[in-house]
């Protein structure tokens, strides 16, 4: 793995694009880009695909997990290279936004005799480019977003179809979702049911393995807390400078409990948690989604403002985002916004991914739970969550939460072969992060 | 959610001291000739059988055992035993066009057929022996796959039909769950399924009976064979380890018959796509046995083909199970609701807009109490009455507790036509697609023809090829130049 050392974050960004971009020109046949949390991914994804296409001439295809990001990303590139063409490929029925037959330089391909024959860049999702009938030219390039999402078996679909391959992603985040029983692989490190970033490497460790070191989205003080709890082995640093982004309250005299958790970001926190009353609440718990509501509400209130730069903003709904763990807390904050208010994005952590918003309210995973289960211990779950804010990030809990993860007893199911035990990695990033807030004193109790 | 359902199902069930039922319809298919299987290993000799009672349902079982399963020719003679049976079984069934089912009493049984399995078939010994372990692949691989009619362990089989109100890892004993179902008059039924718990359900027996009963006679009997006792002494010992041993394996087999029956007596309505998981039983039974009579090896380790494969036919028959289940069964419905997984709820605002000659547009909003759901916009949805409808999702607003969703019809616009207004309808993400299996196998066939480096066996990392193109001085500008 190389890891860049040049003076500023900002020059050590751009010198890990060149180098990305240099791997293309070198005809490596594979390359493994790991990312940390808003490193700007899709602009990399950008850039190898315009590179491709425009500088080398070839055929790029470009592998998303949804549909959704295939659109986005589509977009993106038509939008921002408006000099290349690139193909949108897609179901013969799957309805598309209509913004994207609006680009001139975007065609939608609902066939492969669509796609062009020669140069192009052509996007599409995973599943979608594996069910791709007949033979088509080989593509020179394919690159796979969000690939640390994409389970090696489905990877192994659509290999044959590129001659390099870019995988670009985010090892720290939620693993892929495989819902089958997957005993039968449990002790192989290349298993059809891996992310594919991590079974290639496995069983190619000399591909090409490139990282980028600065964060884009996160602020110093966050990448303080996570860098070390959830990426411990790739290190990165922040963009932004120390204070250049911060949250400010137009009504500053504090009149209610909750304020306390808003002055304390206003001082200068990016991360704070703040804890109710101990309690065993179960999946959804009202009072403290009503209190996640009343944060937000108390926010407008206070006619909170984002500094980001030098750019003044009022926060508003679209400023704001919610992250759960469970649809029915998603539903439980939702129902409680007043209409004012309905815009605010609220959705659960595996939604969030690839997402982000200035300001950000974390219902904590392991909040009003008697137990620790694997789902809620995950520190994948937990990094999604703590890392989509680019201003401020409030981890909204039950107070005790450092305590039972000290009491939990682990199942110690360890894989022969294996040597990551996600169980251990995800209660010592829980209590990492429960710890060093405390330790900062950065948590508020209401 | 579901698991609240399932909660409050288990409270009812302690409340009333008697298992709830938890489905409405019948969610596997029972073969009227299936086999049910009851082994005994030995303590601590997890790869063996000391014996066995073996029968078809509603028969009477016929029994084997062996003195010490540790003597090597006496195991392979139980061995064979079982697997002429079975061999017997399998070729019925291929010969009326059908599959086998075999029932064994819990998860600690099909993990012990497992293991069994996977030793055997690499016997290099006795070819009988092999053959065994090949036909219990069958089985055992067939086992983690969803809607598999191959391999039913009773207590997995009762707990989808059942809630107990006792603890969900409880009910892998099969005597304490069926307590439940029908518990004792006139005892308490913690007290009653304490008792049950006492009688060995699994594929070991007693550690107490082992070491006051069962070890003294086997050390008996190695001691009468090491000091050359006659035939029929030896004879004499084996039949009073028989003896004790059968009194636990009866008792299994007993109770994996009983809970058969109540499967297959109180469940009279059978899930609408019993048929089509029969069917697709039976193909994947004479798929695996074209495949023996071809001579094609049976891998314990699967190179990355065979796992594509593999993983890919285990989720598509996980969510076609699901959708079949979910389409049939009334409780799995509402557990369904109550999880978000479906949408629920009256229609208003019916439409159909006139957008150019000949094409309409229909839309509609559908208005669901629901208190959880996981759609989203953009998402399409399956009208659960009449599949042939589509709907897109456009737009999902939460108004208090209530939430509206705007939907447009995207096929089935003349097929099945606009909800009618204040109409409850109900929409599933999924259809159950039994072609898709099929469809699925073809596609991969044709992606993996050609292995790529990347998945190829002993594959190797292909050497660069640098571009021949004149290289910008600087990579990252010459893109931005793009813009």
């Amino acid at each position: 793995m190389t890891v860049l050392n040049i003076s500023t974050p900002e020059a050590r960004a751009q010198e890990a694009i060149r180098q990305v971009l240099a791997t293309q020109w070198d005809g490596d046949p594979a390359v493994r880009l790991d990312s940390p949390p808003g490193a700007g991914k899709t602009g990399i994804v950008e850039r190898l695909a315009a590179q491709s296409l425009g500088t080398m001439n070839e055929r790029c295809m470009i592998a998303t997990q949804t549909n959704e990001q295939a659109f986005d990303l589509a977009r993106r590139i038509a939008s921002n290279y408006s000099r290349l063409n690139a193909y949108l490929f897609a179901r013969k029925d799957l309805p598309t936004p209509p913004a994207l037959s609006a680009l001139p330089n975007l065609t939608i391909a609902r066939s492969k005799d669509d796609l062009p024959q020669g140069p192009c860049i052509a996007i599409s999702n995973a599943v979608k480019w594996s069910w791709l009938k007949g033979s088509v030219p080989t593509f020179d390039l394919q690159i796979i977003d969000e690939a640390f999402q994409l389970p090696d078996y489905r990877f192994q679909q659509i290999v044959g179809l590129a001659r390099r391959f870019a995988l670009v992603g985010d090892p720290g985040q939620i693993a892929p979702v495989v819902t089958c029983e997957t005993e039968r692989w449990r002790c192989d490190r290349s298993g059809p049911h891996v992310a594919c970033p991590f079974a290639l490497t496995e069983r190619f460790p000399q591909v090409v393995r490139l990282t980028l070191p600065v964060s884009r989205r996160l602020v110093p003080d966050t990448v303080r807390f996570v860098q070390p709890a959830f990426y411990p082995s790739l290190p990165f640093e922040a963009l932004a400078a120390p204070g250049s982004r911060s949250l400010t309250l137009t009504l500053p005299v504090a009149r209610k409990p909750i304020d306390a958790a808003l002055d304390i970001v206003r001082a200068g926190a990016s991360l704070v948690s703040v804890e109710l009353t101990p309690r065993i609440t179960g999946e959804v718990d009202e009072e403290l989604s009503q209190t996640i509501v009343n944060i937000i509400e108390r926010l407008v209130e206070r006619r909170a403002g984002l500094v980001i730069g030098n750019e003044r903003t009022t926060v508003d709904a679209n400023s704001l985002g919610v992250v759960c763990a469970h649809v029915s807390q998603v539903s439980a904050v939702r129902e409680r916004l007043p209409r004012s208010l309905s815009g605010v994005f609220v959705e659960t952590s595996d939604r969030f991914q690839g997402l982000e918003r200035p300001l950000m309210i974390v219902h904590h995973p392991l909040s009003g739970r008697a137990d620790a289960s694997e789902f809620h211990l995950d520190a994948g779950r937990l990094c999604v969550m703590m890392s989509r804010h680019s201003v401020a990030c409030w981890l909204m809990s039950r107070g005790g939460i450092e305590e039972r993860l000290l009491r939990h007893a682990p199942a110690g199911d360890r894989v022969l072969g294996i040597d990551v035990d996600g169980e251990y990695e995800g209660w010592r990033a829980h209590l990492y992060v429960a710890q060093e807030l405390k330790g900062a004193n950065r948590v508020v109790t209401l | 959610m579901a698991v609240d359902l399932e909660t409050i199902a288990r409270l009812v069930a302690f409340k009333k001291g008697k298992a709830v039922p938890m489905a409405s319809d019948l969610q596997i298919v029972i073969q009227p000739d299936a086999l049910v299987l009851c082994c005994i290993a030995l303590a601590g000799e997890d790869t063996t059988i000391h014996g066995v009672a073996c029968g078809p349902i509603g028969k009477p079982a016929e029994f084997l055992s062996v003195p010490d399963p540790r003597f090597r020719d006496d195991q392979y003679d139980l061995f064979a035993w079982i697997g002429k049976r079975i061999e017997r079984y399998y070729a019925e069934c291929r010969r009326c066009g059908t599959h086998p089912q075999i029932w064994v009493s819990s998860e600690a049984a099909v993990k012990h057929l497992d293991v069994l399995s996977d030793r055997l078939r690499y016997n290099r010994e006795r070819a009988d022996i092999r053959r065994l372990g090949e036909l219990l692949t069958y089985a055992t691989e067939r086992f983690p796959i969803g809607g598999q009619q191959a391999l039913h362990a009773a207590t997995s089989a009762l707990r989808q039909h059942y809630a107990t109100g006792q603890q969900a890892a409880e009910d892998e004993h099969l005597g304490a769950l069926l307590t439940w179902i029908d518990p004792p008059r006139r005892t308490n039924i913690l007290a009653a399924v304490a008792l049950a718990e006492q009688t060995p359900m699994g594929v070991k027996t007693d550690p107490e009976f082992d070491r006051t009963k069962l070890d003294p006679l086997v050390r008996a009997y190695n001691e009468a064979r090491r000091t050359g006792a006659s035939a029929a002494q030896l004879k004499g010992r084996a039949q009073i380890i028989h003896d004790a041993l059968m009194t636990v394996v009866s008792q299994i087999y007993d109770a994996t018959q009983a809970a058969v029956e109540i499967l297959r007596t109180r469940w009279p309505r059978r899930l609408l796509t019993a048929p089509q998981l029969q069917n697709r039983e039976a193909q994947e039974f004479e798929n695996f046995m074209q495949s023996r009579d071809n001579g094609f090896f049976l891998p314990t380790w699967d190179k990355p083909k065979a796992a594509a494969f593999k993983l890919t036919e285990r989720e598509i028959a996980l969510q076609t199970i699901e959708a079949a289940i979910c389409m049939g069964d009334r409780v799995a419905l509402a557990k369904a609701r109550l999880a978000g997984r479906i949408l629920e709820g009256s229609i208003e605002n019916p439409r159909r807009m006139w957008v150019r000659p000949r094409v309409f547009e229909s839309t509609f909003d559908l208005v669901s109490a629901q208190r959880v759901l996981r759609i989203r916009p953009r998402d399409e949805l399956f009208l659960l009455s009449d599949p042939r409808q589509k709907a897109l999702v456009r737009t999902v607003e939460r108004e208090g507790r209530k939430t509206r969703v705007q939907l447009e019809i995207i096929k089935g616009k003349n097929a099945v036509g606009l909800p009618s207004p204040g109409s409850l309808q109900v929409f599933t993400p999924y259809v159950p697609d039994w072609n898709s299996l099929t469809k699925a196998r073809i596609q991969l066939a044709e992606r993996l023809a050609v292995q790529p480096w990347t998945h190829a066996e002993n594959g190797a990392i292909p050497q660069r090829v640098p571009s021949q193109l004149r290289k910008p001085t600087d990579l990252l500008a010459a893109v931005e130049a793009l813009r």
